[in-house]
């Protein structure tokens, strides 16, 4: 009786999960509008130089809780790609994060402290922001681990990217996120503030992906160094890999689950049946040897997704024994050619 | 970044007129001068117009620019007006294309296409660009803007061009020499009727001075040629070039190129650098004929990345058919299915010794390790213990396993354990990868099982998986005998290797037709419709294959028809995609000009738009045959009878058939024509008239498919001639739907025999006139539109002797009973005994075998029917008397030798029959289907001993009737049969 009981309780929810979603697009996207709106009154200006941005930037929006090490490689590497505008969601950080962050002109930060993942893990900030003050302009939105590559990344920049998707009449550029780790164990593998991430880790899967179709017109999927290393007797529940980190934003759109999901739901969808749209990669610096206090302060607080289960993970591989995550099958990083090369990114009809 | 291009044209003495945008603001023309310095005091700044895309304004500020150049002509001298934008920057140098014009005076550079006759527009919508009136901009308002132009179009307000000008469509950027700019200057300001008709075009800037200039000069004088490289995108949008464009931009003979990224200063840097470098510089060899001309490493770039490259993985694209990453797989692997390890192994053992072979061990059992070869293991990162990771997505682990084997051998597969894998029920997982690797043509099978064994699994597969039928069984499997390897040496390994190459060099071959450039082939679909002769047309070409194929022409696949393609999508075996799939790879494989298609079954199709990848590949016709539709009916009724695909229909008499005429919707010919030309353009679409090519049909179809002349015998139409309809209304009292194809044809035979001999009349038609002439009326406009548009023929041709409006169905009953029996009696048996001969040479067993095996099929036939008396009760008297009449009928007592004995077998089976009354049925109807029906599948039953002896191998006759003997599970029989024969 109880499992009867336990299963009617679900079946709303698995029913939810089976409608089409033509019928749920509408209703989350009033959902999310309606969130962000409502989690944005947490937000708190600590520094807005908004009034730089020009008609034409490209912006770039991301939610950070103690990085302030990454930073500084980070504002450079999307400096360098064309960021005309920094926009920060500052989570409680105790790193002095703001106080660097005076310096910079082109960089403004919001704080708040409160609940991340009553938030959707820093979703519901973001989409407000991005309603905001993303309007019309191409928007990059990621996390201070995650650095975009896109093909040509060496010699053209996002704003000739953006130009290229509004010739093809797409709004948003699909990508795999590649999960980056060293030759050496990841405790060894040291990283110091400004510092090159692709230095200390340049190891990457170049097979072993798994991909279906999403529920919301995505591609899922997973794989990678995490589904091999961390989700091996569990595969179904490895992370998703697929996300949309870079989109020309309208009003009325809205991330929905992290950066895996938009809606509406046309812009998750990569490529056409009978021809390829241009993808990208989103290369993620996780393996560092900050991981082994990343993760044992995010198991504690629960505020991941699942409620920090992937952490936890990490932490008790982490605790069993020395983390070694490279093995003869992977890859060093070489640039996007090589990554083209393998499949994980096309082309399109980016001459 | 303009400012860069007005500093290389000052410095060689070029006057510059400069249109700034009114949209602009003025820090950039501060900005401009800032850049350019004090050569800014020689731009010659042109009044100000606000541009908007596609409209007038383009003209106005070209013209405004104009008016400049008139004025500043009184200082100094202009011969050529150069059109450019602040996106363009010189490819060669500006001496270069003094030279060239030099070379060419008195000529005008512009693009000029003839906008009536020559497409040019990408996506069509080109003659509508001056044809109707448009006064909203394209961009803004787009709904509003094809609405009006669709009105306009509805009311047929098409409009003429003033002053007799003709059309012409181009480039916006051209070179026109003074006296030209001045004249059209000129006609602007005087004839406000040109300027008020070019204000409602779409894009006049490709429109106006193209129709100006190619209007007014000779033809000589206007080169049709642009001297400014531009490309466009499907999209619509020019070409963006970028950093490391340059070695294709100086390859390409042209002076200016557009458009460059305005970010792109190491480009621009590269192409400055690349005109200083002097005597390398390839415009000293640029040969004058060939400035304009496109190289084409845009398109080639395009098709390369279409769907990704050719044989890797592509994210973003899981698979559109269960296959998933397998389909993008384009490297040939084997699988060797066996029993178990005891029979596996060996084969393993034998292969992994060889160079340039790989084989991985089971890699799909439930328990044990993965077995991957470890150096496989180690590359791709699967332990043998990713049973979960290997789950989750099969065909993803599978392809990456065969990518990465692939590069180390020349020769990889691995092996599959599968017990009597015919006996596997349905959710077996192993059975399930079974069945859906025999749908990938990479997959080379190596079965480790007796003949038998072999024969069962494939039937399986042929009934549950059709697509097999397609792939594997057309390429073949190869089998080894478990027991038997050690004679057979290495035959069955030659064998493997064969097969393994020759797949592979279907994929080589695959790959080099994408890869080849030029025209597309032509692909011929010959859509029907049913009964216009498909079969005689079918058979004819099917007979004709390599006569075909040293001219040319590939008949597709090799089957006769290729009804396959529209069942697949129909019924939902393989999604549309996948065959269309199948069909480009078996059209491009081939490597000829042209491929036929024929699959009348097409005509079905609702929604032809699934095959519409076919046309990235080919160049696609579509061709159809036409018959009235009264006609068509009458002959699709005697079809559904004959040739019954469907239970329900194969039942009904004529007016109920009649009742559902509705579900054959391509009878409306405008609609199929509509349908067909949507997807494929009308152009393409060809529709025939069946009737008028009915004396020649085969000469009708080799002109109508392009196909070279004589290349199709002359041959009888009557392959599958329709029955008359008295004829018909017999055959479908003996339920031939349940019957298998030999037995109907035979059937069929018997009473076509029958009906000749006797000559009963029969009427012309099964349908009344009413009938027929209510089906005419329904589609008369839609054949009266089709008669006058697309077979150019008056709209009577449709309404030729039409019938009237009697309504009395004709008289379709049949003949009495006892003539009947008669003229049926007298023909039935031949049909069968003349069968017989050819299925008694195979019935050469041994006697004692040859009589068990005969005793055993009958009794399993009896079980399965279930109808039978007791073999031991004996004969009633009731069926001795019915027995008796038949034997008459059938004239038994003439028959002699080896006929005899058959007719004496079949008799006393049927008599045996509990389902057969004992009385002559009161109706000729029940005389058919309750004496005649059973007595046929007698008669089959019979033959089919014979038949089926042909297929048992005589040394493994023993294994055939014990399981014959288990699936009866009858020991009594066993033993009464063992009894009853000599030894």
């Amino acid at each position: 009786m109880a499992s009867l009981a336990a299963r009617l309780r679900q079946a709303p929810g698995l029913l939810a999960r089976r409608l089409d979603w033509r019928v749920k697009e509408p209703v989350h996207m009033l959902q999310r509008r309606l969130q962000a709106w409502k989690h944005g009154r947490d937000l708190r200006g600590a520094q807005d130089r908004t009034d730089r941005i020009r008609a034409g930037d490209v912006l770039l929006f991301c939610c950070l809780r103690n990085e302030a090490i990454r930073i500084p490689a980070f504002l450079d590497y999307y400096r360098r790609l064309g960021v005309a505008h920094f926009l920060f969601v500052d989570n409680g950080s105790g790193d002095g994060f703001l106080a660097d962050m005076t310096a910079e002109e082109d960089v403004s930060v919001w704080t708040t402290t409160s609940s991340y993942r009553e938030a959707n893990y820093g979703m519901h900030w973001l989409n407000h922001l991005l309603a905001r003050f993303g309007r019309d302009h191409w928007c990059v939105t990621c996390d201070p681990d995650e650095f975009l590559v896109f093909p040509h990344c060496d010699r053209r920049d996002l704003v000739e990217l953006g130009a290229f998707l509004d010739g093809e009449r797409q709004r948003s550029l699909n990508c795999l996120m590649l999960d980056m780790y060293s030759a050496v164990p990841v405790e060894e593998a040291g990283y110091a503030a400004g510092q090159d991430p692709l230095e200390v880790s340049n190891r990457f899967d170049p097979l072993g992906y798994s991909q279906v179709d999403g529920l919301l017109r995505d591609i899922y999927t997973r794989g990678g160094v995490r589904r091999r290393v961390f989700f091996h007797d569990v595969p179904e529940q490895a992370p998703a890999l697929n996300k949309t980190p870079f989109v020309k934003w309208r009003w009325s759109y809205s991330y929905f689950t992290s950066m895996h999901q938009l809606v509406p739901c046309w812009l998750n969808h990569p490529h056409e049946p009978e021809r390829n749209h241009t993808t990208g990669v989103l290369l993620h610096f996780k393996y560092f040897g900050l991981l082994r206090d990343k993760a044992a302060e995010e198991m504690n607080r629960g505020e991941h997704w699942n409620d920090s289960f992937e952490y936890r993970r990490y932490h008790d591989s982490l605790e069993r024994e020395s983390l070694h995550l490279d093995h003869p099958g992977g890859a060093t990083f070489q640039g996007w050619r090589q990554l083209v090369d393998l499949g994980l990114m096309n082309l399109g009809r980016w001459f | 970044m303009c400012a860069r291009l007005a500093a290389r044209l000052l410095a060689n003495g070029d006057g510059v007129f400069l249109h700034l945008d009114a949209k602009c603001d003025d820090s950039f023309r501060a900005t401009f001068e800032q850049e350019l310095g004090p050569a800014s005091a020689q731009i010659h700044w042109v009044d100000r117009v606000a541009v908007e895309w596609g409209g007038w304004s383009m003209i106005e500020a070209t013209l405004s620019g104009l008016r400049a150049i008139r004025q500043a002509q009184e200082r100094s001298r202009f011969d050529i007006v150069y059109l450019l934008s602040g996106a363009d920057y010189p490819t060669r140098s500006i001496e270069s294309l003094r030279g060239f014009l030099a070379r060419h005076p008195d000529r005008d550079f512009i693009e000029s296409k003839p906008a009536d006759s020559v497409p040019w527009v990408a996506g069509g919508f080109q003659r509508e660009r001056y044809e109707y009136r448009h006064w909203l901009s394209w961009r803004k308002h787009p709904r509003l803007f094809s609405l009006n132009a669709q009105v306009q179009k509805r009311l047929g307000l098409k409009r003429r061009l003033p002053e007799g000008l003709v059309p012409h469509i181009g480039s916006q950027w051209w070179v026109l020499r003074w006296s030209t700019c001045e004249r059209v200057l000129e006609a602007t300001e005087s004839n406000p009727a040109l300027v008020r008709f070019f204000r409602t075009t779409v894009v006049p800037d490709e429109l106006f001075f193209q129709t100006l200039v190619a209007s007014w000069l000779p033809r000589e004088k206007v080169e049709d040629r642009h001297l400014t490289l531009y490309e466009f995108t499907e999209e619509g949008v020019p070409v963006v070039y970028h950093d490391g464009h340059e070695d294709t931009l100086v390859k390409q003979p042209f002076f200016f190129a557009r458009k460059l990224s305005p970010r792109a200063a190491g480009l621009r840097d590269a192409l400055d650098r690349n005109l200083e470098s002097g005597p390398s510089n390839p415009a000293g060899d640029l040969q004058d004929a060939r400035v304009g001309e496109r190289s084409s490493d845009y398109a080639d770039f395009v098709r390369q990345h279409r769907i990704g490259l050719w044989g890797q993985r592509c994210w973003g694209r899981p698979g559109i058919s269960a296959l998933g990453e397998l389909e993008r797989l384009k490297a040939p692997y084997f699988v060797v299915l066996g029993p178990g390890p005891a029979r596996l192994s060996p084969v393993r053992g034998a292969l992994a010794d060889r160079d340039d072979w790989l084989v991985h061990g089971e890699l799909f059992d439930r328990e044990a390790p993965v077995a991957l070869e470890p150096s496989i293991a180690a590359a791709t990162g699967y332990p043998p213990d990713a049973h979960a990771i290997r789950d989750q997505d099969r065909p993803g682990f599978l392809a990456d396993i065969i990518r990465c084997s692939t590069e180390k051998a020349r020769y990889t597969g691995w092996m599959l354990r599968l017990a009597r894998p015919w006996e596997a029920p349905a959710s077996d997982e192993t059975w399930a990868l079974l069945r859906l690797l025999a749908t990938d043509p990479n997959c080379q099978f190596l079965h480790v099982a007796p003949h038998a064994a072999h024969r069962r699994l494939l039937q399986r597969l042929d009934r549950e998986c059709p697509t097999h039928l397609g792939m594997q069984r057309r390429a073949g499997w190869v089998r080894v005998h478990p027991r038997r390897r050690q004679h057979t040496g290495d035959a069955w390994f030659a064998a493997l290797k064969t097969a393994l190459d020759e797949r592979r060099g279907v994929c080589e071959r695959r790959f080099h037709a994408l890869q080849r450039p030029g025209p597309p082939p032509r692909l011929t679909l010959h859509i029907g419709i049913h009964r216009t002769g498909t079969t005689a047309v079918q058979k004819a070409l099917h007979d004709a294959r390599s006569d075909l194929a040293a001219r040319g022409v590939h008949y597709a696949f090799e089957t006769v028809n290729h009804n396959f393609v529209a069942s697949c999508v129909q019924q939902g075996e393989r999604t549309a995609k996948s065959v269309v799939q199948q069909l480009i790879e078996e059209g491009l494989d081939s490597g000829q000009p042209h491929v036929l298609v024929s699959a009348e079954n097409l005509a079905g199709l609702r929604d032809p738009v699934a095959l519409w990848d076919l046309q990235r590949h080919f160049d696609v016709r579509v061709l159809a045959y036409l018959r009235r539709q009264d006609h068509w009916l009458e002959s699709w009724y005697n079809q559904a009878i004959r040739w019954p695909w469907n239970a329900e229909l194969s039942r009904l008499d004529p007016d109920a058939f009649y009742r559902r005429v509705r579900r054959f919707h391509w009878l409306d010919y405008r609609a199929l024509h509509q349908r067909w030309s949507a997807v494929f353009g009308s152009e393409k679409v060809q529709f025939r008239w069946f009737e008028n090519a009915r004396s020649g049909l085969l000469q009708d179809f080799v002109e109508a498919a392009g196909l070279p002349e004589g290349v199709l015998q002359p041959k009888s139409l009557e392959v599958n001639a329709s029955a008359s309809p008295r004829m018909t209304e017999a055959l479908r009292h003996l339920d031939l739907v349940s019957r298998p194809d030999g037995e109907r044809s035979r059937l069929i035979m018997a009473v076509r025999s029958a009906f000749d001999g006797a000559s009963w009349p029969s009427p012309r038609y099964a349908f009344s006139p009413a009938q027929r002439r209510r089906l005419l009326e329904r589609h008369r406009r839609s054949n009266n539109w089709v008669a006058r548009e697309i077979l150019d023929q008056p709209p009577t041709r449709f309404q030729e002797d039409l019938p009237g409006w009697d309504r009395t169905l004709p008289d379709l009953s049949l003949p009495s009973r006892e003539d009947l029996l008669r003229a049926l009696g007298s023909a039935f048996l031949a049909p069968w005994l003349n069968a017989l001969p050819k299925a008694a040479e195979h019935t050469e067993l041994p006697d004692d075998q040859e009589q068990r095996l005969l005793d055993l099929l009958q009794e399993a036939d009896r079980r399965k029917r279930g109808g039978y008396a007791a073999p031991d009760a004996g004969a009633s008297g009731g069926s001795q008397e019915r027995k008796r009449e038949l034997h008459r009928a059938l004239g038994v007592g003439s028959l002699a030798g080896p006929e005899r004995d058959f007719a004496d077998r079949v008799l006393s089976n049927w008599s045996l029959r509990s389902d057969v009354p004992d009385q002559l049925p009161p109706t000729p109807e029940g005389l058919l289907a309750q004496w005649f029906g059973p007595l046929s599948s007698e008669c089959e039953a019979l033959l089919a001993i014979g038949l089926t002896a042909q297929h048992v191998d005589r040394n493994r006759v023993e294994d055939r009737l014990r399981s014959l003997e288990q699936s009866i599970g009858l020991a009594p029989v066993q033993s009464r049969s063992r009894e009853n024969t000599p030894r």
